[in-house]
């Protein structure tokens, strides 16, 4: 606090005045940081998961090697699930490959979506290549829906998607089976992961 | 004359408030400020029904992998082009967090999570050979970042 001589001269004695000045310079300073730092960590949110040490596996662990095999369609084979996992529904998302592109669907992007489901043989298709994104998720959550109110397990669903698949359209097509009501959602790897895995 | 020179008077109390309040605040969040576990240049996907972060792990492990699915950040400083490379480094990382953890007198497991943080671009396939390799370096538990979608 600074002591002020008052300038008219009227009355004697020293006004006591609080200078906010220097305060508010310092306010500013440190408002300006955060705003230059900030970073919208609560908006990030996680996802958990398990890796199963292949000694302990959740599946029925016949092949010591837990590398995928190229030869392999999927790199968990559907007979070494869990009983639970093998009644679960798959969601197949397949992407765009080269040569494939339609418009603005360019390499990578989501193109068909296939459910099947144990009981069945084939795979039966949800949405092709030429629906737009948004109304294939639509059409998506309505059949899983109806998969739900038909009896299917709600419990566990099985996600398998193109190993191009771009991480965007993974997590949009895990979005929409948890938006139908699918508590767990296993992520099977891709049918062929790169050789580099050997 | 005598009263202007005093008016010129430069008040340092204040400047050196700031500067004393800032270098606290350093000192104070330097520690705890990874470069990796807020890398900017990592645009995570969004994805709906995420889960809040949670601290609950006595150990972390952050991966970043960009758009190419490389590894970016401190862990770009190794030569990783391989999952074999990957695995060999993460086991280092991990036998190091459990010989620091024993250090501090803590026994039985070390919950070690993994936290994989990667950008919306990246291949699946890009995912899953970095967590191929975190599973043969013998992790047990990891988590995919994201950004929560409005309203979940």
């Amino acid at each position: 606090m600074r002591h002020k001589q008052k300038a008219d001269g009227s009355a004697p004695g020293v006004q006591l005045g609080l200078i906010v000045t220097p305060m508010l310079d310092m306010a500013f300073q440190i408002l300006s940081f955060f705003i230059a730092t900030y970073h919208p960590s609560a908006m990030e949110g996680h996802i958990p998961g398990s890796l199963v040490p292949p000694e302990n596996p959740a599946m029925k662990s016949k092949d010591p090697n837990p590398i995928p095999q190229i030869e392999n369609p999927l790199s968990i084979k559907e007979d070494d699930l869990l009983p639970e996992l093998q009644e679960a529904i798959t969601i197949r998302a397949k992407s765009i490959v080269r040569g494939q592109e339609i418009g603005s669907r360019t390499e990578g992007t989501l193109g068909q979506i296939f459910i099947k489901n144990s009981l069945e043989t084939e795979p039966q298709m949800v949405a092709d290549t030429h629906v737009p994104i948004a109304e294939a998720m639509g059409l998506l959550e309505s059949t899983l829906k109806k998969m739900i109110e038909k009896g299917s397990n709600k419990a566990n669903l099985k996600l398998a998607a193109d190993g191009d698949l771009r991480q965007e359209y993974v997590m949009m097509v895990y979005s929409t089976a948890k938006k139908a009501g699918y508590d767990n959602i296993h992520f099977v790897p891709p049918p062929v992961l790169n050789t580099k895995l050997r | 004359m005598s009263a202007s020179a005093e008016d010129t008077d430069v008040n340092l109390t204040p400047l050196l408030d700031l500067i004393l309040q800032l270098i606290m605040f350093f000192m104070i969040t330097i520690n705890f400020v990874r470069v990796d576990q807020f890398d900017d240049s990592i645009v995570l996907p969004t994805a709906g029904f995420a889960l809040p972060i949670d601290d609950k792990a006595e150990e972390w492990i952050f991966l970043n992998l960009d758009a190419e699915g490389k590894l970016v950040g401190t862990v770009s400083t190794f030569a990783l082009d391989t999952p074999e490379k990957l695995k060999l480094h993460l086991e280092r990382e991990k036998e190091s967090l459990e010989r620091g953890s024993r250090h501090r007198n803590k026994e039985g497991e070390v919950k070690i999570v993994v936290i994989l943080r990667a950008d919306r671009h990246c291949k699946y396939t890009d995912v899953w050979s970095v967590l191929n390799s975190c599973q043969r370096a013998g992790f047990k538990y990891w988590q995919l970042r994201v950004m929560k979608a409005a309203g979940t």
